[in-house]
């Protein structure tokens, strides 16, 4: 027979083991398209402020990450293919018994990995095209960009980086067969299926204080990052530390604590010694011990999964929620009175050479003073639970509109205006963050003293409308709407400068111009907020990055799923005599396939488990700097995520489970037949 | 005789498809009376394990009746299946396929913790089967730290320990040097005698078989011949066998 026949022969013969690998790769190989991809697709590549970000420092990032997603894939390929080899082992020794030179077996075994993986570059490329589309229709829902832009794109960068990549892994992954083959040593080929596993920690006192030891570098790691923030710095090496405690007590937890609770279970006789336990402690218990590196890899993927996606989303879905109302003017000039004094900002606008009256459809200039009362007495006696980034606001004075300025606010925006009796106030207020303590203020107000005037309240409920454009999500947190002449009396805090833009003018010419405005707030005291601007610094930038998050989270994810599944795949290849055996000792086939989905359950529960605590932590963590760095609250959105690993995470599990029965059943069948 | 253990009757297993029938067991009926150690012989090939793997379910039957204490266990499917197996049936295999993640005591218990019985029960039992094989001091040891002497018994504890009706024994003595042998098979015949164990070896190896009370020997499918030891020592038995296997023209084993 030559080679090649027997390399075609053995790919078919191997189909079932072969498909595993496949699915991987294919798997693989379109998810790294689809990153690669991201540059050219047109809901990201439309918005102006983007192609910038892209040019330069997010094209950094974007193959910074390509590089790490490669690592990553590159992992999991010779995972497969360990899985594959180990499944295989004793046919290689067969090969080798009957004198088959090992040159001729290396060149068969490379011959089938290049034949799948041929095959699956080709299938993986397709599907990440489709893929890719998905994204592209995704990315444009969840950032509310017209559908219509939608179209079909194609990367040949992408393509070209893909095909590159993977041709490189499966050069590795064949010199890795190569050498597998010709270093290994026929007895172990021929007795690979059955190694005994032995337990490296037997002594009880040391099994409990490494678990005792490994919850105390976790717990510190938490202590180190609570205390100097998520970040790392350039200062101290603090960050470093609790990298370093939390790795190594990841490590040391998964490589004890089976160990503490096979000691523990072994105790209870009661429970040990019924149906299966006693068979599924010790097979978990060998296995976590030797697999302890695998188990906190995938734990620590899972931890960055859960974090990205929980974070990306949420981010995007506040984002798209609160952009919608917050933006009704084209563009908004607050003057600082501390600095700019009060003038007329049109006219030092007009000095500065942006001439509202060509731009203009329609302008009015508002102001805003501020009380002496404080949000913290509009606030007292209430059991308040501010948001992290409002926690100053109590010692804030509370902003106040005159009912004039509020309805020309109103009137720009094409909206009636309000009417106001001579010693009543209401309270306009659209910030999540205050509304309710605002609203439950206005419950019980009878009357309220501004500067020796007395108003009574002309409404219980307050209203939600957009006085100032301020960046998305962080509005109005509460401003009084008082009569003129209560406004007069007090002190005032800004002049804002409202505009709405006359159609089809060239809205770049009037952001270059206001850039340097902008820069000079310091001295100048003018800083402004430009709709266009506002809408593609969120929608692009940010939409970007929180795209990035889920992207990153859910090749992760994938991997993970994939890594548990293999491995599951392969214990069960190696246990399957085990099973069978059981069967014959007389062991319902319930009690048998409970022992199987109770032992692959663990081992996909577990990390999750330990990674769901990890990213608890670090999600808040994480929120809190993106937060600070889109100035607007995030509310942590986790259902996402939940569904998310539910379909993935859910049905990677099912699957395995399902295979690995298949298995055990087969074995029993081929059984009958001998 | 007393009441048969197992009652097989006039069973068939055949091979193959249409115009290539192999017949593995051809018309063949036995008697195993309670207490009994009974040996079936026959050279490679002669559908002696094929009658073993029917009369313990692992393999159907073509057709006939296999009746254990007076039940037809052919007609058993999937849950009545498995626990025939682990309530009236004891295994011990040629290459004792213990458990290797499990110590002694654990392979031996879990044959009585998949029946669902008591911890304490469990205990009380494992001790006292162990201390009956002599393995007492192996039981915290894994298989592979014992000999192949001290696994097989450690087997023969396992299918023992549930006080099944029948043991099945498949070429217990295959994979164990002659001095090993020599001990399972006193101890065999010690649970026969002293615990009424009754036991069903399977076996070519002429000296193993002289250990049991009663030999069939198979050729063909077919039931060849029948010898009882009687009050004849071991040594007369095994002389006696030699001459059947001769005239089989199977392979002949001059040990003894």
């Amino acid at each position: 027979m030559t080679e090649g026949k027997l390399i075609i022969r053995n790919v078919r013969k191997n189909i079932q083991d072969y498909m595993i690998y496949f699915l991987t790769l294919t798997v693989s190989v379109s998810m790294f398209y689809a990153f690669n991809s991201i540059q050219t697709q047109p809901a990201l590549n439309d918005l102006d402020a983007t192609k910038q970000l892209l040019s330069d420092q997010l094209g950094i990032l974007l193959s910074a990450l390509s590089v790490v997603v490669a690592v990553v894939l590159a992992f999991l390929i010779l995972y497969a293919n360990q899985f594959l080899l180990k499944r295989r082992k004793k046919e290689l020794g067969i090969y080798t018994l009957l004198g088959m030179e090992k040159g001729k077996i290396s060149r068969i075994f490379a011959g089938e990995t290049l034949c799948v993986g041929i095959l699956s570059l080709v299938f993986g490329l397709i599907l990440g095209l489709l893929l890719s589309q998905g994204l592209s229709i995704f990315s444009l829902r969840l950032f509310a960009i017209d559908m219509s832009k939608f179209q079909i794109v194609f990367s040949m960068s992408a393509l070209k980086k893909t095909i590159g990549c993977f041709v490189l892994i499966f050069l590795i992954v064949m010199i890795f067969n190569v050498r597998t083959v010709s270093s290994v040593k026929l007895i172990d080929l021929l007795t690979a299926s059955r190694k005994n596993e032995v337990m490296a920690l037997r002594n009880k006192a040391a099994q409990i204080s490494l678990a005792a030891l490994s919850i105390l570098c976790i717990v510190s790691s938490g202590v180190i990052i609570q205390h100097y923030g998520i970040l790392p710095s350039r200062e101290n090496s603090w960050f470093q530390i609790a990298v370093v405690l939390l790795a190594a007590g990841t490590a040391l937890f998964f490589f004890s604590v089976s160990a503490v609770l096979l000691t523990a279970i072994q105790a209870n006789r009661k429970i040990y010694l019924k149906g299966l336990n006693t068979f599924l402690s010790r097979q978990i218990g060998s296995k976590v011990q030797t697999d302890f590196m695998t188990m906190s890899v995938v734990c620590a993927l899972l931890a960055i999964s859960i974090c990205g996606i929980s974070v990306g989303i949420s981010s995007a879905l506040t984002m798209n929620e609160t952009s919608k109302a917050s933006l009704p003017y084209d563009l908004n000039v607050v003057a600082d009175i501390d600095v700019a004094g009060e003038t007329d900002i049109a006219a030092y606008l007009k000095s500065r050479d942006v001439d509202m009256g060509i731009y203009a459809d329609s302008i009015a200039q508002i102001s805003l003073y501020e009380a002496e009362i404080t949000y913290g007495d509009l606030f007292e006696g209430q059991d308040l639970n501010l948001w992290h980034i409002d926690s100053d606001i109590p010692e804030v004075g509370v902003s106040v509109v005159s009912i004039s300025d509020f309805n020309r606010a109103l009137a720009a925006q094409g909206k009636a205006p309000i009417s106001l009796a001579d010693n009543e106030f209401l309270l306009n207020c659209n910030y999540k963050g205050t509304l309710q303590y605002i609203d439950s203020f206005l419950q019980s107000c009878t009357e309220i003293d501004l500067n020796g005037t007395i108003l009574q309240p002309g409404g219980k409920k307050p209203l939600g409308e957009t006085v100032l454009m301020t960046s998305v999500g962080n509005n109005d947190r509460g401003t009084f709407i008082v009569p003129d002449h209560a406004a007069a009396s007090l002190t005032k805090d800004i002049n804002i400068l409202l505009v709405q833009y006359k159609p089809g003018i060239n809205t770049d010419e009037i952001l270059q111009k206001m850039i340097p405005i902008g820069l000079e707030w310091e001295t100048e005291g003018y800083r402004y907020t430009e709709k266009i601007m506002l809408s593609s610094m969120y929608y692009g930038s940010c939409a970007l990055l929180v795209f990035l998050c889920c992207y990153i989270g859910l090749v992760f994810l994938l991997i993970c799923a994939a890594l548990l599944s293999l491995k599951q795949l392969t214990e069960t290849a190696d246990n399957v005599y085990r099973y069978g055996l059981l069967q014959k000792l007389g062991t319902d086939s319930r009690l048998l396939f409970g022992a199987l989905f109770k032992q692959i359950a663990i081992f996909f529960v577990v990390p999750l488990l330990l990674a769901g605590m990890f990213s608890a932590f670090g999600i808040g963590k994480i929120t809190a700097i993106v937060e600070e760095f889109l100035n607007m609250h995030i509310s942590t959105n986790i259902g996402v995520t939940v569904l998310m690993f539910l379909i993935v995470y859910g049905g990677y599990f099912i699957a395995t489970y399902l295979s690995c029965k298949h298995m055990v059943m087969e074995k029993q069948i081929e059984e009958l037949e001998v | 005789m007393n009441t048969p253990i197992l009652e097989v009757s006039d069973i068939q297993k055949y091979y193959g498809n249409k115009g290539n029938i192999t017949k593995a067991v051809n018309r063949i009926s036995l008697s195993v009376g309670k207490g009994e150690f009974v040996g079936i012989m026959g050279a490679s090939g002669s559908g002696k394990t094929t009658l073993l793997n029917c009369i313990s379910t692992i393999d159907t039957v073509t057709s006939g009746k296999i009746l254990v204490e007076g039940k037809d266990i052919t007609t058993l499917r999937g849950k009545q299946l498995s626990a025939f197996r682990r309530e009236k049936l004891g295994f011990i295999f040629q290459d004792f396929n213990l458990l290797d993640t499990l110590t002694a005591y654990e392979n031996i218990s879990l044959a009585l913790s998949i029946s669902g019985i008591k911890a304490k029960e469990i205990d009380k039992r494992v001790q006292v089967i162990a201390r009956a094989l002599n393995i007492t001091e192996v039981l915290e040891k894994y298989p592979y730290q014992m000999s192949g002497g001290q696994q097989q018994r450690v087997a023969a504890a396992r299918a023992m320990v549930t006080n099944p009706a029948l043991v099945l024994a498949d070429e217990p003595t295959g994979a164990l040097d002659s001095r090993s042998s020599h001990m399972l098979l006193d101890m065999l015949e010690e649970l026969n005698q002293n615990l009424s164990a009754t036991i069903l070896m399977v076996t070519h190896d002429s000296f193993t078989a002289s250990y049991c009370r009663r030999i069939l020997f198979i050729k063909d499918g077919k039931i060849f011949n029948e010898i009882h030891r009687g009050a004849k020592s071991r040594k007369e038995f095994f002389e006696e066998i030699m001459e059947v296997v001769s005239v089989l023209g199977g392979e002949t084993n001059d040990r003894g």
